[in-house]
């Protein structure tokens, strides 16, 4: 059976205490509506005192609740700009030559950052109109086969914007990986970004630069 | 997510195809249920799962003392269920299956 009926109460009107708890219970479970935080107080009695109290004291958990769910977005926005910091600073696209970008990897490219990175670097081409893109991997501590493949898509999407690229900084370690796992990057590769830049302006007729 | 009436609705339609008695529910990150949904309860859904047949729910209670209290008044008001809170999941499913 389901519990027996409260007994009522002998000197509170019993829909005095339900509206208190009513207040209570919303303010636990979020309530924002500031006037339905409240309760009338229409007595002049010790209850009313109370009434008062919890009045204050739900107006007063209001304005904390809101400094602190601002602090949080405050501080959610500021984590969301050092990201795109850190995203900018972790892949800086490089102005080199007349005509030729070069873009450093460095650390783990994991998929939402290669995902950035792609857009950034063919906005970037497409704005300076490219016509050459060293993707330097150098700085790279770990490449799998997915990144690896990833690389590839960059750089066809490269090629689909009448840019070439070149992939530098192949240490023997990302070399074996590609060859373990079958990638085919499908354009020129260097050994070092060096290599890479020599092997571009060797195509412009700048083989003499050393 | 889900508001609580619409958790128990989906309950109570379970309730209702497989001709449940007995539910196990686990609140123990359970939000508070606001003033509304503890009347809601009382006037809307336990009538109606009441007529379904249901009769034993076992609650595993909520961490919080204030979500506690929201779900004791929103059992308060219907006579013909046997409720009980316990501290785990495997007490509450022992004790409903002492039941018929």
């Amino acid at each position: 059976m389901g519990k027996p009926p409260k007994k009522p109460h002998e000197l509170v009107a019993p829909e005095r205490i339900e509206h208190l708890m009513n207040l209570v219970f919303g303010l636990a479970a979020g309530a924002t509506d500031r006037d339905m935080a409240r309760v009338e107080v229409r007595n002049d009695d010790h209850f009313a005192e109370l009434e008062q109290l919890l009045n204050a004291f739900a107006q007063e958990f209001l304005d904390a609740r809101d400094t602190a769910e601002s602090l949080a977005r405050e501080r959610q926005q500021l984590i969301e700009d050092q990201e795109n910091l850190i995203h900018q600073l972790s892949t800086p696209i490089l102005d080199v030559w007349k005509g030729v970008l070069v873009a450093p990897l460095i650390g783990e490219l994991d998929d939402a950052r290669m995902d950035r990175f792609t857009e950034a670097l063919l906005s970037r081409i497409s704005e300076r109109g490219s016509t050459g893109v060293i993707l330097d991997i150098t700085g790279v501590t770990d490449l799998g086969p997915q990144t690896a493949a990833t690389l590839a898509r960059i750089a066809r999407a490269i090629a689909l914007l009448g840019c070439r690229a070149i992939v530098s900084g192949i240490s023997p370690a990302i070399a074996r990986i590609l060859v373990e796992h079958g990638v085919e990057l499908g354009v020129p590769t260097a050994p070092t970004l060096d290599a890479g830049l020599r092997m571009f302006l060797r195509r412009r007729g700048l083989a003499s630069v050393s | 997510m889900a508001t609580i009436q619409e958790s128990l609705e989906v309950g109570l339609k379970i309730v209702v195809e497989k001709s449940a008695t007995r539910w196990v529910t686990d609140t123990r990150d359970m939000a508070v249920m606001p003033p509304e949904a503890q009347k809601w309860t009382n006037e809307s859904w336990w009538p109606r799962a009441l007529a379904a047949g249901f009769r034993w729910l076992a609650i595993v209670m909520p961490k919080s003392v204030v979500s506690k209290m929201a779900i004791d008044r929103s059992l308060d008001k219907n006579a013909g269920h046997e409720t009980q809170f316990f501290g785990d999941v495997e007490e509450a499913i022992a004790w409903l299956k002492t039941k018929p």
